[in-house]
């Protein structure tokens, strides 16, 4: 063996020593790449318990008679907490009751006129169809003397068919005259053409009465008795319609009244009192910042260069520096990239944006409005 | 434990603390890609000016900007006030050795993390580096001159005793390196060669064997131990 060979456990030895920095350095890659995993796996996110902010603002211009509640005051809800100047809409009521009182005068005496005229109307009816019947009596009455008397010239007439018997009989015979002959045969012959005569009048008369009777009936239909308490609603129409208008305009300001009483929204606590008896405001202008008593939210933020998407409902672990870590769901997520809270930014220098996540407080878990929490987001179900 | 561990980090100043986690991984992030660059720098450099304080200084330096950086986070008042130390500790304190700029460096940052209240980045960064450091050093990272040695003799010009000189050296070393070559008088010339032993024992075996060559003189064999390596 060679003077200079070299021995194998110091071959070993020195190989070992050349391979070791890569094991670790492998190793060292294997952790990183384990940790950046985790890290990616399990989002956290950074957020503060905020209370809900409720502004009452004025509904209408006006100027503020009287501010009911002072900063830190506790409200109910629907408890007034301003009120603004009504005078001037307690005017216009005034005006539209009286507009509306005189409106319904002026419906009730149109009403009073029409149904006046409309008993005149059934009056003048009345007697026209008494008229009518009337008539039609005396026409039945007619026809029937008519009747009767043609009826008598039936029986004189059959009379003096005997008699001309009698008389053509006797004149043959010559125990009567020839002229009394004639006389009867005339006196038969004048009776024949009075019957005659008289039935084409009576089918007349029969005619017009039935035309008559027709009229009647007809009438009747037409001029059907209006009744005395029912009036033409054209007529009044216009009337109701300004009535209507004017009972609108009485709930208009009637709402607006109501408008000038401002009330609070919810049960909570008075922040902010922004305006002062006797100032003036437009509408939408705040007057009072009411905010719960205790945050029911954290909001949470997800910076914009972050990756990271959340659900509506999903499973997230909040976990402060007091108290045991609360597992509850998002409630809601911002759908814009807005400008991150002042004390969410990590550079107070410069700009960020981000994205806001709420994440509702389990009931009976209470925090202190502001306190910071660390929001891990579970994986999605 | 890590409940516990990130209550304890909650209660330090928000303004650059950073979970467990990602301390660790921006240590170890800093150890990989360190660990490469100093490889590069071993494997690229040329010439005598090559340290191994330098090569070792590469890695620990990463990790202890990575963990300055956890500890200053996105603070202007806390990256100025390490600038001041460092300033006063360089201009005060002479400095010849990068490995010791390293640790100075180090002991800052340390001092930096504790008195913001970032205890746990100070612990984490104190384990990961100095375990780093132990590491370095028991595996002789970036050492180059294991075995190395300097042989100087003279022979006659031109004869054999140079050309089996030449020879046994390149049969009983891993490498051989010409140095110098200087007349030495009477016909004689000087020769100097760095050489890098297989083995740290054959050096006297190796001194015997160039003595034996006929013609070689005034043979002087130079050893540079690791622990004096620069």
């Amino acid at each position: 063996m060679s003077a200079f060979t070299v021995p194998w456990s110091r071959r070993v030895r020195s190989l070992t020593r050349t391979l070791v920095p890569g094991v670790v350095w492998l190793g060292a890659v294997l952790l990183l790449v384990n940790l950046a995993g985790r890290r990616t796996a399990i989002p956290i996110l950074r957020g503060v318990a905020e209370e809900l902010r409720y502004t009452v603002s004025a509904e209408t211009r006006g100027r503020i008679q009287r501010v009911a509640v002072v900063a830190n005051q506790a409200v109910e809800p629907g408890q007034v907490v301003a009120v603004l100047d009504d005078r001037d809409l307690l005017l216009k009521l005034t005006t539209a009751r009286n507009e509306l009182e005189r409106l319904r005068a002026e419906l009730d005496r149109a009403g009073a006129v029409e149904v006046r005229r409309g008993i005149e109307r059934r009056v003048q009816t009345d007697a026209d169809l008494r008229r009518f019947a009337r008539d039609i009596e005396q026409s039945h009455i007619d026809t029937l003397e008519a009747k009767a008397q043609q009826g008598e010239d039936r029986i004189k007439l059959q009379g003096l068919e005997l008699r001309l018997e009698r008389s053509k009989g006797l004149a043959t015979s010559q125990l009567a005259r020839g002229a009394r002959l004639d006389d009867d045969r005339t006196a038969r012959n004048a009776l024949k053409a009075r019957i005659e005569e008289r039935r084409a009048v009576i089918a007349e008369m029969q005619i017009r009465l039935e035309s008559a009777k027709k009229r009647y009936a007809s009438y009747v239909n037409e001029a059907r008795a209006p009744d005395a308490q029912t009036v033409s609603p054209v007529l009044l129409r216009p009337l109701e319609h300004a009535i209507k208008a004017q009972e609108a305009r009485l709930a208009r300001i009637d709402h607006e009244i109501r408008q000038l009483v401002l009330r609070a929204p919810t049960r909570g606590v008075v922040a902010q009192v922004l305006m002062r008896d006797g100032e003036v405001v437009r509408a939408g202008d705040p007057i009072v910042e009411v905010v719960e008593p205790l945050p029911g939210t954290v909001v949470a933020w997800i910076p914009e260069e972050q990756p990271i998407v959340v659900v509506a409902g999903q499973r997230v672990v909040l976990s402060r520096s007091t108290g045991p870590t609360i597992e509850t769901r998002v409630a809601r997520v911002g759908r814009r990239v807005v400008p991150l809270p002042r004390r969410m930014l990590t550079d107070l220098g410069r700009p960020q944006w981000g994205t806001q996540v709420n994440v509702s407080l389990p009931k009976g878990v209470t925090a202190r409005p502001g306190e910071a929490f660390v929001v891990r987001l579970l994986p999605p179900e | 434990m890590t409940d516990f561990l990130n209550k304890l980090l909650s209660l330090t100043d928000p303004a650059g603390s950073a979970s467990m986690e990602v301390s660790l991984l921006c240590l170890v992030g800093a150890f990989v890609f360190g660990q490469v660059v100093a490889w590069v720098y071993v494997w690229t450099h040329k010439g005598p000016s090559y340290s191994v304080s330098m090569a070792r200084s590469l890695i620990v330096l990463s990790l202890v900007v990575a963990l300055v950086m956890l500890v200053i986070g996105n603070s202007l008042a806390r990256a100025f006030g390490l600038f001041g130390a460092l300033a006063l500790i360089r201009f005060r304190t002479p400095v010849k050795d990068a490995r010791d700029t390293v640790f100075l460096f180090f002991s800052v940052a340390v001092g930096i993390a504790a008195g913001t209240q970032n205890l746990l980045g100070a612990a984490a960064g104190t384990t990961v580096i100095c375990a780093v450091l132990c590491y370095l050093h028991l595996a002789n990272f970036g050492s180059r001159r294991e075995n190395g040695g300097l042989v100087r003799f003279r022979c006659p010009s031109g004869g054999a005793a140079e050309q089996q000189a030449r020879d046994l050296l390149k049969r009983a070393c891993a490498g051989v390196s010409l140095l110098h070559m200087r007349d030495a008088g009477a016909e004689l010339m000087e020769y100097a060669y760095e050489v890098r032993l297989r083995d740290q024992d054959h050096s006297p075996v190796l001194a015997a064997a160039l003595h034996d060559i006929d013609g070689v003189q005034d043979l002087s064999l130079l050893m540079q131990d690791e622990y004096v390596e620069p």
